[in-house]
């Protein structure tokens, strides 16, 4: 049994690993890589995740009429970083676990926040069960190779199964539907549209979209608290902001935000590449041990001193 | 791969050190080998588990052990100690049991504060 990636993904399926099963390399530099690999997981879950989580569930958890406008979009935030930085830090700690083992696991996140449209972050976020939603549904449904209404009927479908897939509520259902809706969006009109008015404005939009279908799929068997939560995103009420918030969780989301947009900058994209390299050099070798200590350290520190914080991806 | 292989020596050594690190609080748990200050409050840490057939079939013991194990690892004050550290230098957040920030950061025990 492959232990690390068992319960939330990647989704790895037998022919990727048939062979790895068999036999696999047993090389020091895939253990240094799978434990350096593992620590970027685990910080990802610990130091940020964990953090955000409290501020989403107390904003998700008031009545929506005790919230501003503020409010629900500080709050929205927190779940749309906690979501992914969570899932994604469970991904890395997989993927490091069985590099650790042997076991080379595809990739599952490619910096979603970045997509220029909702077709592009499909094909970032949850790639492995991307896959599997294109070869086992999509493909058999007729794929590309169908009339275009029948097309977007099967977009729907997929969709909908894959918001089904997460729980049997009625708000994944609809987050289903609004995904599968702008895929057919994409197709129409939005995708060429999102790309014309250049990279920076076409990522905001799309992440404005993923934001709101991150209210629809954040709030679950409550319909009416669902509307009233996205109601108090649109109604333009600054009249206050919750003292809540503190420093600790304010320095936390932008920090999010920055990992998560540093990407779209070609700098950004040179730092990424160097912390997740796997061509390790004397001196990457050293630092990767170096990094990798501090921040075992200081995640045993945060899990010491805090309570039970489960995978928010071991729900579903 | 012809370079990467060039550091199989310094890596191994690199393997090792991070194999040891994460050991030690496993190692100080069994051995007690450092001397240690322990936190301060009433606080009652979870015994060791009594082992029994009926005790591991009801699954008690494994939860037990789960608290006792996290109650009492090796060097579990220090890392509460770093949490609240940087808590306190990074947020001004103070973990520690009825502690406040006052002006200019000093800290005050809250119960002199109420007398």
């Amino acid at each position: 049994m492959s232990f690390p990636q068992l319960i939330a993904g990647p989704i790895v399926r037998f022919g990727l690993v048939a062979r790895q099963l068999i036999s696999r390399p047993d090389t020091i530099d895939d253990k240094l890589y799978g434990f350096h690999r593992f620590c970027l997981g685990l910080g990802k879950k610990v130091l940020i995740a964990n953090v955000l989580d409290r501020q989403a569930d107390f904003f998700l958890d008031l009545p929506a009429a005790e919230l501003s406008t503020a409010d629900a979009w500080f709050g929205m935030l927190c779940f749309t970083f906690q979501i992914y930085f969570d899932f994604a830090g469970y991904s890395d700690m997989a993927i490091g676990l069985g590099r650790m083992m042997g076991f080379t696991f595809p990739e599952n996140f490619n910096n979603p926040y970045n997509s220029r449209s909702i077709s592009e972050f499909w094909q970032r976020w949850h790639m492995t069960l991307g896959t599997w939603m294109r070869d086992y549904l999509y493909i058999p449904l007729g794929g590309n190779r169908v009339k275009n209404g029948r097309l977007y009927t099967n977009l729907l479908i997929v969709f909908v199964i894959s918001g089904f897939w997460h729980g049997d509520s009625w708000n994944f259902v609809l987050w289903g539907l609004f995904h599968g809706t702008f895929l057919i969006l994409d197709r129409l009109f939005l995708e060429k549209f999102l790309h014309r008015i250049g990279k920076i404005p076409s990522v905001l939009i799309t992440f404005f979209i993923v934001v709101i279908g991150w209210a629809i799929f954040s709030i679950e068997d409550d319909l009416p608290h669902l509307s009233d939560y996205l109601g108090r995103m649109f109604a333009f009420d600054f009249s206050h902001l919750s003292t809540n918030i503190t420093t600790e969780k304010l320095v936390i989301l932008c920090l999010a935000a920055l990992i998560s947009f540093a990407c779209i900058s070609r700098l950004g994209n040179r730092i990424q590449g160097f912390i997740y390299s796997e061509k390790l050099n004397a001196t990457h070798s050293i630092g990767i041990t170096v990094a990798s200590m501090v921040l075992f350290c200081v995640c045993t520190a945060y899990v010491t001193a805090s309570g039970f914080n489960p995978f928010i991806y071991f729900r579903f | 791969m012809a370079g990467e292989k060039k550091y199989t020596g310094l890596k191994r050594i690199l393997f090792g050190i991070l194999l040891l690190g994460i050991s030690v609080p496993m190692i100080q748990h069994v051995t007690e080998f450092f001397s240690v200050n322990p936190l301060s409050g009433a606080v009652q840490n979870a015994l060791p588990a009594e082992f029994s057939l009926k005790s591991w079939m009801d699954g008690t013991y494994q939860v037990q052990s789960d608290k006792y194990l996290n109650d009492g690892f090796g060097f579990r004050p220090s890392f509460v100690r770093l949490h609240n550290q940087l808590q306190f230098s990074l947020f001004s957040i103070p973990y520690a049991n009825g502690v406040l920030i006052g002006k200019e950061s000093y800290l005050y025990e809250s119960s002199y504060i109420r007398a």
